[in-house]
């Protein structure tokens, strides 16, 4: 992940380094703007008593310069931060893509995302990551070339400061960022922490907001929410006091430097080894460098931030196992059947089996109802059948149809934030005539027309949120859209009021005659004598 | 606020002062060739007042900062209370995922807001005055040319602010969207893997981001056009100052100056305060992102309120609203604002029940809502024991009730604290409890048993077994009135059945029980009705 980060880093070289370039340009830009500024009316004004030098000296030039300066700094500004704005989000393009593709494939990643510490913290890492290059490299890089022009000017004329400024240069550039990182990140990360469990007790207080008020005890939990609050601000004042002490270090090692410059080129003047003008110069040159210098307090904290976040996302991206497919699909057969042998399965993990030499023989055409009680793997079957989870023990034969045409709408359907049209086809490979006929078979036809865009609608969280029934329909229209051989479905049904359910499924009974449906639903009233009913 | 002005006054004087004396310093080693005082101390003196402008400065921003955290505190205080007074006619408007990140994130962005914007604002005037009065006194041109640069600013600020604000407005929706693609399509990864759209979305993401990558640019190239303008005229008045400064030096012309000749000492002063002069516009025009998260959290706040104006709390409620033997609803219509069913009219004593049957969208819920006392009734009336009652509010009618809805409700803390929900009860009677829900197997196999805690996932216990706890928790409870929405429609057969026969036991032994739900056939109700839809009043 790392190696991978610096890489599109590298890919990305032209805007980064237009974008650098700028910065630094800007920078000196600035810093030279006052330090010519400087010695030109020091000039002037040294010149000015001695009339006969007045001549000597041209004061256009200086003028153009100062002009010069003024319109580079302005335009290196703007295009600095277009600049290195753009090779942030390029980077960030690039990088979500990666990013996703690689967790996509990692090992319990639906598991992590449902949690919501763990989720976060993803997320923060995400972002941590994304901000690297603003954060961290630009000042970073930025700061150290404006110490080295200081550096390299100073040494021109007054070779004894570029000396003595080193060590405080140094401290500013390496010691102070070094500290702040360490006194700021650990309770900055504590106080993260803190802010999410606040957020998961909030977040539980209102989701039993029935439960709470009846009991009483609203207003107890809410004095526990509070006490949490104040004690997750605790972290943020402590964060905030080492933050300030360390602004204060800073602030005197550049203090020091501004100081140590004046003192040393008073010095020189008056020992004769210095020009008068330059005596003022070399103090504005001073002033502005500290400011940049200050710019790049955060950026190892921010460096550190984005690498500990590459290398949590590299051991969280390690590659799912995949385990091989043991189910026996048999294409060729004419006739379709789903025939369970002997079949044990025990959760990955667990000692318990949910069910144990089970044989079932599905190859009734049309619904077939399982029925059963909890803990008898209903759920847990169709899994299986789907290949969504390993075969342990025993076989399963498929006859008459391939894998990809075999379905399955879980007891809990998701859509992802987009259009309806891309949450009932992923792939866009239908018409609108098909999803329209879908869509009317659950009866959503209705509801479709009504949406502000119909089937361009945006739905999802923030969106057009659908119902509980409108949700489980959706996934059915999906699937109807698949036009699978083998359909499986786990309680497609909740959430519908008795009327609707019996529409929709007269409605899909119509289509699924010749199809093996497997239903697992508590509620059988909507069977009928053509349909078969597998007690498990 | 006031403390924290005075020092930010403090940091400008002292400005001011390094300026002057570091001027008349260097001044004085050029004219006289040597300097009055040891050159150790001048230098001491200049970093002595650098040092109080640093000190003021970090005092500032701890005092503001800290201001900042109270703030923010009072602001989670406000929007709990106003919260917890709305009560569930939060909902459906809000969410729990939206309060709590309302709580956390949201007021937490408006850190900036109250800890910088809010104290630059003020000092964006204050600095700029301070130095004008300060180069008033030795020369009058240098102060006019910063004066008059001054209205170009917000001049320049507004337009080109409007057509930032314009810009992301018509980006807002886009913006948002692209914004949280990532993580919606992390959130659900396994849906896409199942749709084998996996590597289509990858892709998709690229594009989409590049996308979004656009659109902000469009929205920053405008907005950072109005940091540039303050960077620009900065520039030129610093130029101009020092431009004007070196001609005046070189005899070219001699305008500007209160006496006849400037000495070095003032020009170079004048010189150094003229950046200084657009420092805090600088500042704050950094700080424009911070004035639209408090506006975003504002109106949230404003929604809040509104809603919590909505819910009229009733004033009086008398200790005898809670009854032993009967009850009896008299054409109780509910809803918000408008009615959305036909008035209810009925009579419960203890051992019996009643089913309340309703097509989506006649209101079930908040009927059930309101004869628990968590929504007021927009007519009709309730007597307990043949004395009307006022529920709406009130804990000594809200303590008979117990509640199950079709998600069970968790609070986040251990299995014990919920099952017991404030009230102590014995490790026997919580057993007890557990077992006739047929939970206790599982509680016995959890890692710390009753103290097991349960976060906000939940991961331990499946859809019925929380609401097994559910069940656990009336019968530790044993509520005079039990009211049910739709509680077995997520569960399997088997935990249906025991759900009912848990049911048949509470009722057995005295309970009254309502209940909505279109899966039935496992319990004879006393009395059953059909909600049916009010005639919508024009």
């Amino acid at each position: 992940m790392k190696q991978h980060y610096w890489s599109l880093l590298l890919a990305e070289r032209g805007v980064f380094l237009l974008g650098l370039t700028l910065s630094i340009i800007t920078a000196f830009a600035g810093i030279a703007l006052l330090a010519v500024s400087g010695w030109f009316i020091s000039a002037a004004a040294l010149a000015g008593a001695t009339a006969a030098a007045a001549h000597a000296f041209n004061f256009f030039t200086p003028g153009a310069i100062v002009r010069g300066l003024s319109i580079a700094r302005t335009a290196g500004r703007y295009g600095e931060r277009l600049a290195n704005h753009e090779a942030t989000f390029r980077l960030i393009s690039t990088l979500r893509r990666d990013i996703f593709s690689r967790l996509a494939n990692s090992q319990n990643i639906s598991a992590r995302m449902n949690r919501h510490d763990s989720a976060s913290q993803m997320l923060q890492d995400i972002q941590n990551i994304e901000g690297i290059h603003l954060h961290s490299l630009v000042p970073a890089i930025t700061a150290l070339f404006s110490a080295l022009g200081f550096i390299l000017v100073t040494a021109l004329f007054l070779p004894d400061l570029a000396m003595a400024s080193l060590p405080f240069i140094l401290l500013a550039l390496t010691g102070i960022p070094w500290l702040y990182a360490k006194a700021v990140l650990e309770p900055e990360s504590e106080l993260h922490l803190s802010r999410n469990a606040l957020w998961s007790r909030a977040s539980g207080i209102f989701s039993s907001l029935r439960l709470l008020t009846l009991s009483q005890q609203l207003e107890n939990e809410g004095q526990t929410l509070r006490q949490q609050s104040r004690q997750s601000d605790l972290f943020e004042l402590t964060a905030l006091k080492r933050q300030q002490l360390i602004n204060l270090l800073s602030q005197l090692i550049h203090l020091a430097l501004v100081g140590l410059t004046l003192y040393m080129a008073l010095q020189a003047y008056l020992a004769g080894e210095l020009a008068g003008a330059l005596i003022f110069m070399l103090l504005l040159l001073s002033l502005g460098t500290i400011e940049v210098l200050a710019a790049a307090n955060g950026a190892i904290s921010h460096l550190l931030l984005g690498h500990r976040a590459l290398s949590r996302l590299g051991k969280n991206s390690e590659n799912q196992t995949l385990f091989a497919d043991k189910r026996t699909i048999i294409q060729e057969n004419d006739s379709l059947s789903i025939s369970v042998k002997d079949l044990s399965y025990a959760y990955p993990g667990s000692q318990d089996r949910v069910f144990e030499q089970r044989t079932v023989e599905f190859n009734q055409l049309g619904l077939n109802w399982i029925a059963g009680h909890s803990g008898r793997g209903k759920t847990t079957l169709l899994r299986l059948i789907t290949g969504e989870l390993e075969l342990q023990q025993g076989n399963l034969i498929i006859e008459g149809t391939s894998s990809s045409k075999i379905a399955y709408l879980p007891q809990r359907v998701q859509i992802i934030r987009s259009t309806l049209r891309h949450n009932l086809d992923f792939n866009g490979q239908r018409t609108d005539e098909e999803i329209m006929s879908a869509l009317n078979s659950v009866e959503l036809g209705n509801w479709v027309e009504s949406l502000p865009q119909q089937l361009d609608t945006w739905i999802g969280p923030g969106e057009w949120e659908p119902s509980g029934g409108e949700l489980k329909r959706i996934g059915l229209a999906r699937l109807l859209l698949k036009q699978a051989d083998i359909l499986l479905l786990d309680e497609p049904f909740a959430g519908m009021d008795a009327e609707l359910q019996s529409n929709v499924i007269s409605n899909l009974r119509d289509l699924w005659q010749k199809k093996i449906v497997l239903l697992v639903s508590h509620d059988l009233e909507q069977r009928n004598s053509n349909d078969t009913l597998h007690p498990l | 606020m006031r403390f924290s002005l005075l020092l930010g006054v403090i940091q400008t004087l002292c400005t001011i002062g390094f300026a002057y004396w570091v001027a008349s310093m260097i001044d004085q080693a050029l004219t006289q060739g040597s300097l009055d005082h040891s050159p150790l101390i001048l230098v001491i003196t200049a970093c002595l007042i650098l040092a109080i402008k640093a000190v003021a400065s970090l005092w500032q921003s701890t005092i503001n900062l800290r201001n900042s955290v109270t703030i923010r505190d009072r602001l989670r205080e406000q929007i709990l209370n106003l919260s917890f007074k709305t009560g569930i006619a939060l909902f459906p408007a809000f969410k729990p995922a939206q309060l709590a990140n309302l709580l956390t994130s949201e007021v937490d962005k408006l850190k900036e807001y109250y800890a910088e914007f809010k104290i630059q604002k003020q000092m964006a005037v204050w600095t700029p005055v301070l130095i004008l009065i300060a180069a008033s006194f030795v020369n009058w041109l240098v102060p006019l040319i910063l004066l008059l640069t001054t209205p170009l600013i917000p001049i320049f600020m507004i337009i080109v602010g409007n057509k930032a604000g314009e810009a992301s407005r018509n980006n807002l929706e886009q913006l948002n969207r692209l914004g949280h693609l990532l993580e919606d399509r992390l959130r659900n990864v396994d849906l896409l893997q199942q749709e084998k759209a996996v590597e289509k979305e990858t892709e998709a993401l690229h594009v989409q981001s590049d996308q979004f990558r656009i659109s902000t640019m469009k929205v920053l190239r405008l907005a950072f056009l109005s940091g540039t303008l303050l960077e620009f005229f900065a520039a030129i008045s610093v130029a101009l100052v020092a431009v004007y400064l070196g001609l005046f030096f070189l005899d070219k012309y001699s305008l500007g100056a209160w006496g006849a000749d400037i000495s070095f000492a003032e020009g170079a002063f004048l010189l150094m305060l003229a950046p200084e002069y657009y420092l805090p516009l600088r500042k704050m025009g950094a700080l424009y992102h911070a004035k639209s998260n408090a506006r975003a959290v504002a109106e949230q706040i404003e929604q809040l309120k509104q809603a919590a104006e909505d819910t009229h709390v009733s004033g009086e409620s008398s200790e005898s609203d809670s009854f032993a033997e009967s009850i009896y609803i008299e054409a109780l219509v509910s809803g918000n604002k408008q009615a959305i069913h036909q008035p209810v009219s009925v009579s419960l004593k203890t051992g019996e029940s009643l089913l309340i049957e309703a097509p989506s969208g006649t209101g079930k819920t908040s009927l059930l809502d309101t004869l628990a006392g968590l929504r007021q009734p927009l007519s009709g009336k309730i007597y307990a024991d043949d004395k009307p009652v006022e529920p709406f509010n009130n804990p000594s009618w809200q303590q008979n009730i117990g509640y199950i809805t079709q998600h069970p409700e968790l609070i986040y803390g251990s299995l014990r604290e919920n099952l017991c929900l404030g009230k102590t009860y014995s490790d026997e009677a919580i057993w007890d409890a557990l077992k006739s829900a047929q939970l206790d197997a599982v509680v016995e196999q959890l890692p710390q048993g009753l103290d097991y805690f349960i976060t906000d996932s939940g991961h331990f216990l499946s859809g019925g077994q929380t609401q097994r706890l559910s069940i656990a928790r009336a019968l530790l409870h044993r509520p005079k009135l039990l009211i049910l929405d739709e509680p077995i429609s997520n569960l399997d057969v088997d935990t249906a059945e025991m759900f009912m026969s848990a049911l048949h036991q509470y009722v057995e032994q005295g309970g009254i029980i309502i209940m909505a739900s279109h899966r039935t056939n496992q319990f004879n109700f006393t009395h059953q009705l059909t909600l049916a839809k009010a005639e919508v009043a024009a």
